[in-house]
């Protein structure tokens, strides 16, 4: 069984040899009557269906050939050109040579074409001068292969004259179609129909507006309309080209949208604007454009509002080019809003807690994701990477050096480590301090250098890394490291510590930060104008950050900073003592047991405990803090790791984690030792922030000034 | 129900294309083999829609869509010509008589099934 | 068969002329409804038409109901629709555009019936 394809062909043999039969029949009475009109339309169908239906079945060369023959024909079917013996011999031998290459298309002999060329010539120059066969033979709805894959938006007003629908054209057909092309929002106008006894039934009277994004192109839309195109008022408008670059997601304003599709005049936008309330609502109630119009430029800036987001979310590439910049200080206002939403939430679970009603605790859980992710997105939006101050002390670095007569270099890593806005600020000037200190202090002059064998030119490093929740800040140089024997001289010097004190390396290096340290031999326009390491010391505590020194002699000194990620709001532990409430830093918490009078009078009156076989000393927040009412029997030890030691802090009861929004506590408390700031609680009870840190150094220098 | 459309065409290799296709694609087909012949048929027999050559014998292609356009049963089909490049005039006076739209020949089957989806949804 | 059915009833009481439409209301039907809005609906204050067992309908069927609604609107009457529409009848009404929410402003900017208004 043959296939379709050749069963329609062997028809159009059939066919075309019945033609020609009858083209010949006719060309012969033509001769007779050349002005018989039948006779020449025969003639003329008898062509154009060899060719229309040759060119189908892939006759090509049929085809090609008898359009030549066909073009002759129409010019005389118009009456522009006579019958003549010459028109009619050559159309005769146009026949013959049809029916070679018919028969040569089914195995016969070849036709010669060079004779078929002799016709095709002979028979243009029969033709009027103007008339050229016009050669372009283009389906019109190949559609165009703007196959560019990203997405566009277009606007589309289609306005079809009230008859379209008595030729035949379905418009929601059409709608249709091009909802298929992508993603579209489709809006009806209806303020074009009539009344019932003024409409006419059977005209459309319905006009749209239709926002379509599309990766298919603008050709593609034509093609929807390409019968109708005459029959409608079409207009289509790219309003977003796709590119990343025009990625303001803000789109256009209402009043603009409807002034680019002639809805409005510009000076009735102009007019509205000065009216200060919303664009659209007035433009309803004034009656200036309806309701219908108003609504679907809505949707179309919506539509493009939400193209340009997914593309920023589908682009972070891009991200620079999409930032917005905001005044710092609504950022600010914003984390102290979200603050107040922290202890609110606070309060609401804490209701909830008590009411036992599952309803509520289950909204309050959920709430309190939501904060949560609240508050992490907002604190990260003052995140900034540390960078921008790294690179100010490059300069430094250079200016300084050449001062002192050294060579240095200031290499830096992790610039793109973000830390709160506010926390970099503060950094700054201890950063500043540090890096004064490694290039007076540390970095040796050239010659020094040379003679260590070390590279003349010296370095200082400045590195940013991320360290759970905080951001380590070291400064490293290459150069002496610090003078023990002289820190430990001056320490003496200055009754910091006593000459017998059996001190370890580190306790050496910590006394330069204390008040009045300084150690330089001469002081320089650099650094020991008075302003010593306490300054700094004190400053990276007042953001809740630690200072750590190392240092080899001959090689250099590292000095490391632990900064927390944010100011603003910690998760922290909290605890109780009697009706007082404390929390401290989540991330310092390392596990909390129990500690029962029996365990205290097991340690006779040592401040130890037991903990898995090793002896954990502890402080008693207790007596630290002079509560002295309604001590429970069994209290609970918080161990916490402060300075890479474990310590326990003993309370009454933990109570649980808390999200803790930092409040100072204002001027009067500054100078308060081991409490950092204080928060409020859900139900509004104060708790203040424990620093276990300082908390600890008090109390050993208490200890110290009691068995020291 | 299958949608029924209706193919005029002189040429009956076109047609027999036409129907070949058409009923491929799930469409019910009646055909004609000239204008005069589909007129009298459209006058008893409701199609969903025709497909015309423009050159036809007896009657012609404009002469067919003006008297569906102007019959009662069949008013409102959508009508679809088959032309020629070469007969930008003729599709314009097929449009003026009442055409939904055209398929310029040669085409081929899909093209054909393309056109009839666009007009009937 | 799949032509147009009219049928219309006044409720009991008088108040609601409810008009049921099945079969297919297009452009070759719908001057038959028409006729029927301009000639029944002075019998009540509320008219109800029922599409539930409409099968097709096009932009003139839609087109014929908007004027139908817009024009007793302005005769301070109700007009709205009854009954749930079908698939194909509701696929049309999304495809014309009218499927999202739509104020209208002959119904005082509330929303269109179409897009489940009521007036």
């Amino acid at each position: 069984m043959s296939s379709p394809q050749e069963q329609h062909i062997a028809t159009y043999r059939e066919e075309a040899g019945e033609l020609l039969a009858e083209l010949e029949t006719s060309l012969l009475d033509l001769e007779e009557n050349p002005q018989d009109s039948d006779l020449i339309n025969r003639v003329f169908r008898a062509m154009h269906t060899i060719k229309g239906s040759g060119a189908m079945f892939g006759f090509d060369d049929i085809a090609s050939f008898t359009h030549e023959v066909e073009t002759v024909f129409d010019q005389v079917r118009n009456g522009k050109m006579q019958v003549t013996r010459a028109l009619l011999d050559l159309t005769l031998q146009a026949r013959d040579q049809i029916t070679v290459m018919l028969a040569a298309s089914a195995g016969g002999p070849p036709a010669d074409t060079g004779r078929g060329q002799h016709i095709i010539e002979g028979l243009r120059e029969l033709l009027p001068a103007v008339v050229h066969a016009k050669t372009t033979p283009v389906s019109e709805l190949v559609k165009a292969s703007e196959t560019d894959s990203h997405n566009r938006t277009y606007r589309v007003r289609f306005r079809p004259i009230p008859e379209i629908m008595t030729t035949g054209t379905n418009p929601l057909n059409l709608l249709k179609e091009l909802q298929e092309l992508g993603t579209c929002e489709t809006i009806a106008h209806f303020d074009a129909i009539p009344l019932l006894d003024q409409l006419i039934a059977e005209h459309c009277f319905i006009y749209w507006d239709i926002v379509l994004t599309t990766s298919s192109g603008i050709e593609a839309i034509k093609d929807v309309f390409i019968f109708v195109e005459d029959d409608c008022d079409l207009k289509i408008d790219l309003i977003d080209d796709g590119s990343v670059l025009d990625s303001d997601s803000s789109y256009k304003k209402l009043g603009d949208i409807l002034v680019e599709r002639g809805d409005l005049s510009p000076v009735e936008m102009h007019k509205i604007v000065s009216m200060q309330k919303r664009f659209g609502e007035i433009l309803v109630e004034q009656g200036i454009v309806p309701a219908s119009k108003v609504q679907s430029a809505l949707v179309e800036q919506q539509q493009i509002r939400q193209v340009r987001q997914e593309r920023t979310t589908a682009a972070p590439a891009a991200e620079a080019a999409l930032s917005i910049r905001v005044p710092a200080e609504r950022l600010d206002h914003l984390v102290n809003l979200v603050g107040e939403l922290v202890t609110v939430q606070a309060h609401l679970t804490q209701i909830a807690g008590n009411r036992n009603d599952n309803e509520i605790i289950s909204v309050a859980e959920e709430v309190e994701r939501l904060i949560s992710e609240l508050r992490d997105t907002t604190l990260n939006m003052r995140m900034l990477p540390i960078g921008s101050t790294f690179s100010k002390f490059k300069r430094l670095v250079r200016d300084l050096s050449a001062e002192l007569g050294k060579e240095i270099d200031l290499e830096t890593t992790g610039a793109e480590t973000e830390l709160d806005k506010t926390v970099i600020e503060k950094l700054n000037d201890p950063l500043v301090h540090l890096i004064r200190n490694s290039i007076d202090h540390g970095i040796e002059i050239p010659d020094v250098r040379r003679a260590a064998g070390k590279p003349v030119k010296g370095i200082v490093r400045l590195a940013a890394e991320h360290s759970g929740d905080s951001v380590l800040v070291t400064i490293r140089d290459d150069g002496a490291g610090l003078d023990k024997e002289r820190i430990r001289a001056k320490g003496i010097e200055r009754g910091l510590i006593t000459a017998t004190s059996e001190l370890s390396d580190k306790d050496i290096y910590n006394l330069i930060f204390a008040p009045g340290f300084s150690t330089a031999q001469k002081v320089t326009s650099v650094s020991g104008r008075g302003v010593g390491m306490d300054v700094v010391k004190k400053a990276i505590e007042a953001l809740r950050g630690t200072i750590d020194i190392n240092s080899t002699p001959g090689k250099g000194s590292l000095i490391t900073l632990r900064i927390p990620l944010t100011l603003a709001i910690i998760e922290t532990l909290l605890v109780r003592i009697d009706q007082s409430y404390f929390v401290m830093p989540l991330t310092m918490v390392e596990e909390c047991i129990e500690l029962t009078r029996a365990d205290v009078q097991a340690a006779h009156g040592r401040h130890l405990a037991h903990v898995r076989g090793e002896l954990t000393p502890y402080i008693s927040l207790r007596s630290e803090f002079e509560i002295t009412q309604n001590q429970p029997d069994i209290e609970q030890i918080v161990i916490l790791s402060v300075a890479g030691k474990r310590i326990g802090f003993v309370v009454d009861d933990v109570v649980g984690e808390h999200q803790t929004v930092i409040k100072s506590l204002g001027k009067l408390y500054r100078d308060v030792r081991g409490i950092s700031g204080a928060t409020i609680l859900g139900d509004g009870t104060v708790a203040l922030i424990l620093d276990p840190g300082l908390l600890m150094h008090s109390v050993l220098q208490v200890e110290q000034e009691q068995f020291g | 129900m299958a949608k029924l459309i209706m193919t005029a065409d002189d040429s009956a290799s076109v047609r027999q294309m036409v129907t070949f296709t058409l009923k491929q694609n799930g469409y019910d087909v009646v055909e004609a083999v000239d204008g005069k012949d589909a007129l009298t048929k459209l006058g008893s027999q409701k199609v969903d829609m025709l497909i015309t050559d423009l050159n036809m014998p007896n009657l012609d292609g404009i002469g067919l869509i003006k008297g569906v356009r102007s019959s009662s049963l069949n008013k409102f089909i959508p009508i679809v010509m088959l032309t020629t490049e070469s007969q930008e005039s003729r599709k314009l006076e097929g449009k003026a008589a009442g055409a939904t739209g055209w398929i310029v020949k040669p085409f081929k089957p899909d093209q054909l099934v393309a056109v009839v989806k666009k007009v009937l949804g | 068969m799949s032509e147009l059915t009219i049928k219309h009833a006044l409720s009991d009481d008088g108040s609601i002329l409810k008009i049921s439409v099945s079969g297919k209301l297009a452009i070759d039907t719908a001057e038959d409804l028409k006729n029927l809005l301009v000639e029944k609906s002075g019998m009540s204050n509320s008219i109800q038409i029922d599409l539930s067992e409409l099968k097709e309908l096009d932009i003139i069927g839609i087109q014929l109901i908007c004027s139908a609604c817009h024009t007793n609107l302005n005769l301070k009457k109700h007009f709205n629709f009854t009954g749930s529409m079908g698939q194909n009848v509701k696929a049309a009404v999304a495809v014309a555009g009218l499927g999202g929410k739509i104020n209208c402003k002959y119904n005082y900017d509330l929303p269109c019936i179409w897009s489940g208004g009521i007036n």
